[in-house]
């Protein structure tokens, strides 16, 4: 079995359905998914396929499908399978379908691409996808500014933080030598002895945290609800969140089991889970509710990793099912409700179990299992994460308790405010029961979770296999649902039991939770994302593009002396070697006069009409310099060049007036001639230190010797624009075209009885005529000159 | 502006010159001092005078080529030259060539990197005319 086609059939399904005429049969889609499942499931591990893809780099489109891989490859097309059924009964008209399902469809192609990346680089590209796919989800309403504003969220959090991932996949891949997956695991002691150990762990945890939504980068999940609920429910709670989950035990042989991995993640994690599950309850938002579940569930899981320990490790790979399954199905209970009564505010609904039956029977089970109520799958993972926790510190123990009591809480108040007590007067929707599609779905991931604590030797091996491929050593495990009255179990039902008689006293302790600050870091975004960068580079902006093109040449030009001064004081004096100046004869030194004159003549030129005609004297001469020294393609460019040039300068400016009626400023006069002297003056100094110091052979030589033999031509600067570098070329041409169609676009945009020199309204000076600029950048044509490859 | 009956007759007699000595430097360009770039430069120059001769109106509803279009035409015109590098050889822009001997007129050396430079003639052409006829509109504008 060919494992890239796991990522072709459904990104190649996704681009197709975009194209396929929408209608009702658009949601046979949800065959591809299925089969895949189908295809994971009796396909079992395969070994490592390689299509070389970019081997400079070290990128490989290197495939693998271990333990690890295959686990969490289940989910994702499991999952999958249901949620676009879901949606087909989710979204009404067909179009909104196929464009969510063609995104979902794409996201799962880069998801299952993360898991099945047998290359750091390649892991890091569908790590990437991922994002996008998550950011046009998110947006799926983008007529609305939440919308919009969550998936930017969601996209600079999760995209910036895998920035930071690559850094840190680099610095490790560059210690090993490579970014095959299997040599970077089996190198970890050596990753671990570097000394870029510390900040490439740091930068993948940054990646992993920002991923998985850990504080303090966690804000961005409870944003990201304003996406369509089926895709909160794959995405946000599933699959995509457990992205950073899944990094962190890929990765544990390389880099886990040091102080510092285990302790950033364990501390980090249960943090994230205590604090996550504590904030839910502020919520009356369903789907926020169940955002911060989830947040502190990937706390959970997070700190289970950082244990590292076989049980933890066991119950991080059984959490990321029964969560997928639980959390599920109560997000597409909460799509539900909210297409039934027209609210997801929980304060505002109840009693919808008189007339949801179906729904409520999915939910209540979902419920039950997050509660970790035996004997449902999410007591089984609730079991096998006390157990893990035992090992540990008390403290540990009783944190992860902590969490337990205030997630039963917020599982028992989703489905008693929903379902139980008699419908409120002023719910917006008379509600009703949704269409058996919508049903279906969330009572098919409740029936798993509830029949799968009763046949869990069905699980036992794909978990040995997971837990294989992290812990790197062969693990038979074997779980039981019910393993005698033990510590666990104790502590687990305590957990219950104080969930319960929190719920009875629900109502003031939430007012109470509400009061407290709640530490949350989205208003740091705000501040820096939402605020101060948009201000600052409006502030930038103002400054350094007021509008005024020779405000615009002055800050170029400074920019220029500034670095160029700064790198000549910079670099040692020795290397500024005189040049042999001696060699120059008599007709080089006439022009190179001649040139001095022009230019002086272009400055003082009284009227424009002169300057302009000095400055065309100064392009001719220095086309007649070129064509001394034997470059006569090169001087007859710059001709060519110069006499365009000359006739855009005449059309621009032949209706100003003729004469400069009034000068500029004295201190303006000196700035400019300070700016213009310090350029001539170090373009100058440049030439001589390069021509007087050849650090590497001159390629020259090179091109000489291949013209005729390589590129079958005898003009050496054709041959080079055409055929060496015919690549600069190309981007030439379009760089041309591209500012010709700014020039066209900008002198058409001005409305005909629009004044000349009136497009800014801050322009005081705007009115005077002398100060109106042509709106026409002549530069890049003479700039263009410059980029001619001298022969 | 002035359009004098002596410059329109001379930008008219120019015209046909400069066009063909601007294929002549695409032609040449291989061997000799030429090539696209230059060639397509002196090629505008000539629809620069007409323009400058008889003004941007009627040269735009004498002239049935559309430069503003042109000018993308000699990007993808390149391209295909490096693609046909791609697809017949082993990467973008290698060069194929392509030697067939006619009697009567000789050697013939037809390559990619003279389709390429076909394609920077285009583009210089067709940039250089879109700019000069948007400036020269801009004026006339004006002096209405």
């Amino acid at each position: 079995m060919l494992l890239l086609s796991f990522l072709l059939i459904p990104a190649a399904a996704g681009f197709l359905i975009a194209f396929l005429p929408r209608n009702s049969f658009s949601r046979w889609v949800i065959a591809v998914p299925a089969v895949l499942f189908l295809l994971v499931l009796t396909s079992g591990e395969i070994p490592t396929q390689v299509i070389s893809w970019i081997p400079s780099l070290g990128v490989d489109l290197a495939l693998a499908m271990d333990g690890l891989g295959s686990w969490f490859a289940l989910i994702i097309t499991g999952v999958g399978t249901l949620v676009l059924l879901y949606a087909a009964g989710y979204f009404e008209d067909p179009a909104k379908y196929v464009r969510f399902a063609s995104y979902t469809l794409l996201f799962m192609a880069a998801m299952l691409g993360i898991v099945l990346s047998a290359n750091l680089l390649l892991l890091f590209v569908f790590w990437e996808l991922t994002s996008v796919t998550s950011y046009l989800l998110i947006g799926f309403y983008h007529e609305r500014e939440e919308a919009r504003d969550g998936a930017r969220r969601a996209l600079i959090v999760t995209g910036g933080g895998g920035l930071a991932m690559l850094a840190g996949v680099i610095l490790i891949g560059v210690t090993v030598g490579s970014f095959d997956l299997e040599t970077i695991l089996a190198n970890g002691e050596q990753i671990k002895a570097s000394a870029v150990y510390a900040p490439a762990v740091i930068l993948i945890l940054i990646g992993a945290f920002a991923k998985s939504a850990q504080y303090p980068l966690h804000f961005w999940l409870p944003g990201a609800m304003e996406a369509p609920t089926p895709a909160s429910a794959y995405l946000h709670s599933a699959t995509m969140v457990k992205a950073g989950i899944f990094l962190l035990a890929r990765l544990y042989p390389a880099i886990g089991d040091t102080p510092i991995f285990n302790g950033t993640v364990t501390a980090v994690g249960l943090f994230t889970a205590v604090y996550a599950s504590i904030y839910a309850l502020r919520q009356s938002d369903l789907k926020a509710i169940l955002a911060y579940s989830t947040v502190s569930w990937l706390g959970t899981l997070t700190f289970l990793i950082g244990l590292g320990t076989k049980d933890s490790i066991k119950a991080a790979i059984v959490g990321v099912l029964a969560h997928a399954l639980y959390k599920g199905a109560l997000f597409l209970t909460a799509g539900s409700i909210d297409h039934a009564a027209g609210t997801r505010d929980i304060e505002r609904i109840g009693g919808l179990g008189r007339v949801m039956r179906f729904t409520m029977i999915g939910a209540v089970i979902a419920g039950i299992s997050m509660a970790g109520i035996p004997p449902l799958f999410g007591f089984l993972a609730k079991e096998t994460l006390l157990v893990g926790a035992l090992e540990f510190d008390p403290i540990i123990t009783a944190l992860v308790i902590v969490s337990a009591i205030f997630t039963t809480l917020a599982a028992l108040r989703i489905l008693w405010d929903s379902f139980a007590g008699s419908i409120p007067e002023d719910i917006p929707h008379k509600p009703h029961e949704v269409s058996p599609i919508m049903w279906s779905a969330p009572l098919i991931m409740g029936a798993v979770t509830l029949i799968l604590p009763f046949t869990l030797t069905v699980i036992d091996r794909p978990v040995s296999a997971a837990v294989e491929s992290i812990r790197r050593v062969p693990s038979e495990i074997h779980l039981h649902l019910f393993e005698g009255i033990n510590t666990p179990f104790i502590l687990s039902m305590i957990a219950i039991t104080a969930g319960i008689v929190l719920f009875a006293l629900r109502r003031p302790l939430i007012n109470l939770l509400r009061r407290i600050p709640g530490l949350n870091t989205s208003s740091i975004y705000d501040a820096v994302i939402g605020r101060a960068l948009p201000g600052g580079a409006l502030f930038l902006t103002d400054i350094v593009q007021n509008g005024k093109l020779r405000n615009y040449i002055s800050i170029i030009v400074a920019s220029f002396v500034g670095l160029m001064l700064t790198l000549l004081i910079i670099i040692d004096n020795e290397i500024l070697g005189a040049s042999d100046l001696a060699g120059a004869d008599i007709q080089t030194a006439l022009i190179c006069i001649l040139l001095i004159v022009a230019a002086l003549a272009t400055v003082l030129a009284p009227t424009r009409l002169a300057a302009i005609a000095a400055l065309g004297i100064e392009g001719a001469l220095v086309s007649l310099l070129f064509a001394v020294f034997g470059a006569p393609d090169l001087a007859f460019t710059q001709l060519m060049i110069e006499v365009v040039s000359l006739i855009l300068f005449v059309l621009a400016f032949h209706f100003l007036p003729d004469t400069f009626s009034t000068r500029a400023s004295r201190i303006r006069q000196l700035r400019d001639l300070t700016l213009a002297s310090l350029v001539g003056v170090i373009m100058a100094a440049l030439v001589l230190m390069a021509d007087g110091n050849r650090l590497f052979p001159s390629i020259s030589p090179w091109y000489v010797e291949n013209s005729i033999p390589r590129g079958q031509g005898a003009n050496i600067v054709n041959v080079i624009v055409i055929d060496f570098r015919g690549m600069d070329t190309q981007g030439e041409i379009l760089v041309l075209v591209i500012a010709a169609m700014g020039v066209v676009g900008l002198l058409r945009l001005r409305p005909v009885d629009q004044p000349r020199g009136q497009y800014l309204e801050t322009d005081t000076v705007s009115n005077q005529v002398d100060d109106a600029e042509p709106s026409l950048p002549i530069e890049w044509l003479e700039g263009n000159s410059e980029e001619e490859p001298n022969s | 502006m002035t359009r004098s009956l002596f410059f329109k007759f001379l930008a008219r007699a120019m015209m046909p010159i400069l066009i063909l000595f601007s294929i002549f430097f695409l032609l040449r360009g291989h061997n000799q001092p030429g090539g696209g770039f230059v060639g397509g430069l002196v090629g505008a120059s000539s629809i620069v005078l007409m323009t400058l001769a008889y003004g941007p109106a009627e040269v735009a509803s004498r002239l049935r080529i559309d430069f503003r279009r042109a000018m993308f035409w000699g990007v993808i015109v390149a391209a295909i030259a490096g693609l046909l590098g791609l697809i017949f050889q082993s990467s973008f822009l290698e060069s194929i060539w392509f030697k067939p001997y006619i009697d009567g007129i000789g050697k013939l050396e037809l390559g990619t990197p003279a389709l390429f430079d076909t394609g920077v003639y285009i583009a210089v052409f067709g940039v250089t005319v879109s700019i000069v006829m948007a400036m020269a509109d801009e004026s006339d504008r004006e002096a209405e």
